[in-house]
């Protein structure tokens, strides 16, 4: 009966007055169960519904009432925000709000402001819509429904039905035009099946779904939330070809857009003679060209419509000198292909956890890198970024718009992840390799004096390979050269009291692929805490591993680590004349599947030598393993803070 | 209380005067000032060396009659990350005026040019009823190091009204020349144009010109930088903004006969609201005793104001909803004590209006509230004084009280409200005056441990805390729209933030309703591991709480003044218990600091028992510090991490050695 109703009352929004429509009312008597974690709103009802014409226009309704249970609940869930643009037209926007002791309230979209979607783009054409809904206080219920119409690039839809406060129901129901088939796909829920509720006509529903919570380093949104995936299969042969049916279909189709995009104009060729002239081996003249591509070609974004998807040719490109990924990728690929050398676009995702391969679709993708057909005469020695294909032999996984990764690395978002091949004939989803610890190193070796007040001064030389070399050269690069100096002060600031950096250089700061080297020198005064006749002196003078040790409470979701890495410390300090080791901390020593810890503090010739290596090889580690996660990072954190215990000895 | 500029008498007018004349229009012109050899081959700025990238020569020439405006900038690129300054985005009002005209080129390093012929979009920045606001964007083509970009572009306002003219003469480049233009409207009937200077160097000021033009050039003036415990950004950028001033108004006044004149007119406004004697004559009988002190009776009174409902303290409504709900008018005291319901302003007015009644001598009065800006007496500009209060004698001295900060009680003011300058007007005109600044005891917080510390290194007890004076009152108002659960876990957060890692949990928390109360929370710790092993002696942090300072003193070199909000006072303690098998071989020595200037820290431990004690202390003399005694805080802090860092030595007694 519950679903007869529902799917009748679903009918285009109609010229209500100014009072709540019978949905939000019914959805007012809900009884509100007592929920865990006190949210500060509880979703009385989540209702889309969808209907799918024959041209492949599709309009959907969205319906949302909420309690609000808290204060806060007005601050979260007091307004709404409805997101479009040139190619989808907002049709309906009302809110309403059923006041417990008093008169409803009614707002619709002339009360709303617009305003631009912020980001990094130039331009997009994205706009937002905000309506403030009145008398979202505690106790109060309130509602909007607004509807949306688009003509989408490809068949394919989502609906999300989980939220950071809990959902007592949510309905999608789909109306599809005769001979139209789907497919689905359930994420990060236990699927329900759908109800069939008229001809071609479906609806889905789900109870008492729980709250998203929030965790630190938890996996992105889609891979935490429960959502179905849809796609629409029409009847039509001519529109069969939005439909993504598979990883090679949409290749296809991004193939077909993107067709005349490469060519070449007299002025790329130009450049390209230019760049590569001096270059002695094919290696060195497709790093001439990355080089070029990621230090002339600024990044600007200007997406309109379907270039959102589709790049800007590279004539276009080449002569702004700016362009984003794809653009890039495109003119990257334009060059390559006048030294004789192929490149395919990959489009790939910035997040893990979010393409599947088992549902091919376009929605999972926001990024564009390249994918370079690497010669038989380039050897792979140092491209760590290689994927060996059936077809294509090597291809060099490369990414065009990260201004600081140089050829041979991808960078770590990348990692570990699915990006989808396309080449002119079809294509593939690619599993992104996860670049070996080895090739994200830092090695911050010190040789420390300490003076019988306590005072240290410091000269440390840190060497960073990989991902650890882009981020700090990155932060380096991005500050001004006169506040340069502030990046290693704070860096020493994090670690250490009372110092002054005495100097500081930077080794290789503009070659992209060499190690970035670091130097700096430093005094600390009272760095080892005078205790009667005792001086107490922390080994790990610089350097922090031992996070994520928060033990609040029982993880819900797995943690996502950034990239693979192998980080040492080595530090010698020459003690002070007269004084002695008394007491050294334990050596730690802890090896598990994800990575590994170990460091080791000795006395030799008057100096302390301590000496760690912490590594990580895993990204990714599932719930069941975080506890002992923690334990991991706890040893980590006691063995940074523990001292060494100097005695004055018998003069 | 803050409130509106509004409520201030108005004597500029900026927006919305009628203007009769139709504009004339200036042909866009796309010549191009000359490049200088020295500027192409320029690779960084001498006067200020390090910087991604300086503003070589900017013009900003209005035309107050036509109502346009022309803005040119040649920027010089230094850096690779500089290359940004290509993306250019040029706000505008599109209900209101239209930006013409936009040229850009760039010149490459070999002196070549590129111009701009790409696309200019218009990108929505906001739009709402009788607003859409617009920004033109526009991306420069071949940006690189060395090579120099430059832009301009006109902004034709509507003609109807005049739009609010501000010389933006500082941005965050440095600027090396700059010149700076307008053409007052001198049609007749035109109101007269004034202008104010703020951080302008002396050697500059708008000058008049022979063809009627007022012009201000101006070189080497460095950007803005951003840097913790700043000043607010409108008492450190430089600007030159004006106004017109009412036709009715008289023209060319001193500062002395503009204030007198807009003290009177403020009081007149006042005296209209408060003079209800009649009404207030009861309350004040109602609420005092005859045999109450005079402090203990303006006590009294300023309760009864608190009482009334402050519509400044309601959730912020929706139009809808204000609509609907529409509040009955204030027109005077009488009519607050009606409707039992008022702004701030209002409340304060009451409270001018029953100190009086009871006999005192009080007043409103106005000041320039600290977080926005300064109160600068030269400029003749009413709106600088956007808070008010209530002046009051008491016993030969002079009390400032505000009613209407809700969570404020008797004697404790909002930290903007303290150190500030400002007037209080009379009959006769206006008299300047200055609210004290508060001192480091009227803002205090106390923090006390009582813990053991277990034989496997982790540490539990319970941790208390009271936040005092006017420290209480900030906590109330920062969480006065929220519930005691959302309370109860931000400050489970803060004091989590003071720990070195474990658990809390609050278990008692007081005093929110009570603002002469302080407000207390206190609750359980338990930290695994809070010892540190070394060999077979164990470490403990001597201070238990970490210190909270921001890292705002790690740079050895500061550029802006320092600034602090109030002066204020942290108390800390702790008792903690050590287990059976272990002894305390040292306790930190005491450490103190005193540089002066109200600053002080100390900190002490002594050995009681099986257990040591520790108490500790910090205070922060004053709020406003010029970049020369940057080093002495410098020092002052580094002293502060120091002590806080110390560690009392545990070692194992002979019985447990042995074991």
């Amino acid at each position: 009966m519950a679903v007869a109703l529902c799917f009748v009352g679903f009918a285009r929004p109609g010229k209500a007055g100014d009072t709540a429509p019978d949905w939000l009312r019914a959805a007012a008597r809900e009884t509100v169960p007592v929920f865990p974690n006190n949210p500060v709103a509880v979703i009385l009802l989540d209702e889309c519904s969808t209907t799918v014409r024959d041209n492949g226009e599709i309009e959907t309704v969205y319906r949302r009432a909420y309690k609000i249970l808290r204060p806060e609940g007005r601050e979260r869930y007091g307004h709404l925000e409805v997101h479009f643009d040139s190619d989808t037209r907002l049709l309906e926007l009302k809110a309403w709000a059923l006041p417990a002791d008093g008169k409803e309230y009614e707002v619709k979209e002339k009360d709303s402001v617009e305003h631009g979607l912020v980001g990094e783009d130039l331009y997009n054409d994205e706009q937002v819509k905000v309506l403030d809904i009145p008398a979202a206080t505690p106790g109060n219920v309130i509602g909007y429904e607004y509807s949306k119409r688009h003509r989408p690039y490809l068949l394919e839809d989502d609906w999300y039905f989980q939220d950071l406060i809990p959902i007592l129901r949510a309905r999608f129901t789909l109306q599809l035009p005769p001979g139209w088939e789907i497919t689905t796909r359930w994420a990060n829920y236990v699927e329900s099946k759908e109800q069939p509720v008229g001809s071609n006509s479906f609806l889905w529903e789900v109870e008492n779904i729980p709250a998203v919570e929030v965790e630190p380093e938890m996996p992105p949104w889609p891979a935490v939330a429960g959502h179905m995936d849809v796609k629409y299969s029409p009847r039509d042969p001519a529109l069969r070809s939005k439909t993504s049916g598979s990883w090679n279909d949409i290749a296809l189709w991004y193939a077909g857009l993107t067709v005349s995009s490469r060519e070449a104009s007299p002025e790329i060729k130009q450049k390209v003679a230019e760049l590569t002239a001096g270059e002695p081996t094919t290696l060195d003249k497709i790093k001439a060209l990355t080089s070029f591509m990621q230090r002339q070609i600024r990044y600007v974004a200007i997406e309109i419509g379907i270039g959102g998807y589709q790049p800007h040719p590279a004539s276009e490109v080449f002569r702004y000198r700016y362009g984003d990924c794809k653009d890039k990728a495109t003119l990257l690929g334009s060059m390559l292909h006048e030294i004789g050398v192929e490149s395919y676009y990959v489009v790939a995702q910035t997040d893990r956890g979010i393409l599947r391969p088992d549902f091919p679709s376009l929605r999972g993708f926001n990024h564009m890198i390249l994918a370079i057909r690497l010669p038989d005469d380039v050897p792979s020695a140092g491209l760590y970024a290689i994927l060996k294909h059936p077809q294509y032999g090597r291809l060099l996984i490369f990414d065009p718009t990260d201004p600081y990764t140089p050829l041979g690395y991808i960078p770590p978002y990348e990692q570990d992840n699915y990006g989808l091949l396309v080449t002119p004939t079809g294509g593939e989803l690619l599993a992104l390799p996860l670049l070996p610890a080895s090739t994200n190193r830092l090695l911050r070796t010190g040789e420390l004096t300490l003076n019988s007040d306590g005072d240290l001064t410091g000269d440390v030389v840190e060497i960073r390979w990989g991902a650890p070399a882009v981020i700090r050269r990155a932060q380096i690069l991005e500050t001004p050269p006169a506040d340069r100096a502030k990046i290693f002060e704070d860096f020493l600031g994090y670690h250490l009291n009372n110092f002054r950096l005495t100097s500081a250089s930077i080794g290789n700061l503009e070659l992209y692929d060499q190690t970035l080297e670091l130097h700096y020198k430093f005094v600390v005064q009272n760095y080892a805490k005078v205790a009667g006749n005792l001086l107490l002196v922390r080994p790990r003078v610089l350097g922090s591993e031992g996070g994520m040790v928060d033990a609040d409470k029982p993880r819900k979701y797995p943690i996502q680590f950034l990239d693979a890495t192998v980080q040492s410390d080595d530090y010698k300090i020459a003690l002070p004349a007269g004084f002695v080791a008394d007491d050294l901390p334990d050596p730690v020593d802890v090896k598990t599947d994800y990575g590994s810890y170990k460091s080791k503090i000795d006395v030799a010739d008057g100096s302390l030598h301590y000496r760690r290596t912490f590594e990580i090889k895993q990204v990714y580690i599932a719930t069941p393993e975080v506890p002992d996660l923690r334990k991991f990072y706890s040893q980590i954190s006691s063995d940074e803070r523990a001292n060494a215990v100097l005695r004055k000895s018998a003069p | 209380m803050t409130r509106s500029p509004s409520l201030v008498p108005c004597v500029v007018l900026t927006l919305l005067v009628a203007l009769l004349l139709l504009p004339g229009r200036s042909p866009a012109k796309d010549e191009w000032q000359p490049i200088s050899p020295a500027d192409l081959a320029l690779r960084d700025n001498p006067a200020a060396p390090g910087a991604h990238g300086m503003i070589l020569y900017r013009e900003s020439v209005t035309n107050a009659a036509d109502a346009y405006e022309t803005e040119y900038e040649r920027i010089k690129i230094f850096t690779e990350e500089g290359k940004s300054l290509g993306d250019v985005e040029i706000d505008y009002d599109s209900k209101a005026s239209k930006i013409e005209d936009i040229r850009a080129r760039t010149i490459r390093t070999d002196g070549s040019v590129v111009n701009f012929d790409g696309q200019i979009f218009d990108k929505e920045v906001v739009k709402a009823s009788g607003l859409k606001v617009l920004a033109k964007t526009f991306s420069l083509p071949e940006v690189e190091p060395g090579c120099i970009i430059e832009y301009k572009y006109r902004v034709q306002h509507n003609t109807d009204y005049y739009w609010s003219i501000e010389w933006p003469v500082q941005s965050n480049l440095f600027t090396r020349e700059a010149r700076f233009a307008i053409k007052p409207d001198t049609k007749p009937g035109a109101p007269a144009l004034y202008w104010r200077k703020y951080m302008i160097p002396s050697t500059a000021k708008p000058e008049m010109q022979k063809d009627g033009t007022l012009a201000m050039e101006i070189q080497n003036l460095p950007g803005i930088e951003e840097e913790d415990l700043m000043p607010p950004e409108s008492a450190i950028r430089a600007r030159v903004s004006f106004f017109y001033r009412d036709q009715d108004d008289p023209q060319n006044e001193t500062p002395e006969q503009f204030w007198k004149r807009i003290g009177k007119k403020m009081s007149d406004s006042e005296e209209h609201f408060i003079d209800k004697k009649g009404a207030l004559q009861g309350v004040v009988s109602q609420t005092i005793g005859a045999g109450d002190s005079p402090e203990v009776k303006l006590q009294k009174l300023y309760a009864r104001v608190q009482q009334i409902p402050n519509t400044g303290y309601e959730v912020q409504k929706t139009a809808k909803e204000e609509k609907r709900e529409k509040q009955k008018e204030n027109n005077n005291v009488e009519d607050v004590l009606k409707h039992d319901s008022a702004n701030g302003h209002q409340l304060n007015e009451l409270m001018v209006g029953l100190a009086r009644a009871a006999g005192f001598d009080s007043a409103m009065i106005f000041v320039a509230p600290r977080s926005h800006n300064s109160f600068y007496y030269e400029l003749e500009d009413s709106r600088q004084l956007s808070a008010d209060l209530v002046w009051v004698r008491l016993n030969n001295t002079d009390v400032f009280l505000d009613p209407a900060s809700k969570y404020y009680p008797y004697g404790e003011l909002p930290w903007y409200e303290t150190g500030v300058n400002g007037l209080k007007p009379t009959k006769r005109g206006a008299d300047t005056i200055s609210v004290p600044l508060s001192k480091p005891a009227d803002a205090i917080r106390e923090r006390h441990a009582d813990v053991h510390l277990d034989p496997d290194g982790t540490l539990s007890g319970t941790v208390s805390v009271n936040f005092l004076g006017e420290w209480g009152c900030m906590e109330r108002e920062y969480f006065w729209q929220d519930d005691d659960i959302a309370r109860k876990k931000e400050l489970t957060d803060d004091v989590k933030s003071w720990l070195p890692g474990g658990t809390f949990e609050i278990t008692e928390m007081s005093g929110w309703s009570d603002s002469s109360q302080p407000l207390h929370i206190a609750g359980t710790v338990r930290i695994p591991g809070f010892a540190t092993q070394a060999g077979h002696r164990a470490l403990v942090p001597v201070t238990f709480f970490r210190a909270t300072e921001p890292p705002s003193f790690t740079h050895e070199t500061r550029v802006n003044p320092i600034y602090f909000h109030y002066p204020y006072t942290e108390r800390d303690s702790l008792e903690i218990h050590f287990p059976d098998g272990l002894k305390v071989e040292t306790v930190p020595a005491a450490a103190k600091a005193a540089p002066g200037a109200g600053f002080l820290y100390d900190v002490s431990a002594t050995q009681d028992g099986t257990g040591v004690k520790m108490e500790r202390h910090l205070v922060i003399g004053g709020i406003l510090f010029s970049v020369d005694t940057y080093p002495a805080l410098r020092r002052f802090f580094n002293t502060v991490k120091t002590g806080d860092d110390a560690q009392i030595v545990l070692q194992p007694t002979q019985t447990s050695q042995s074991r």
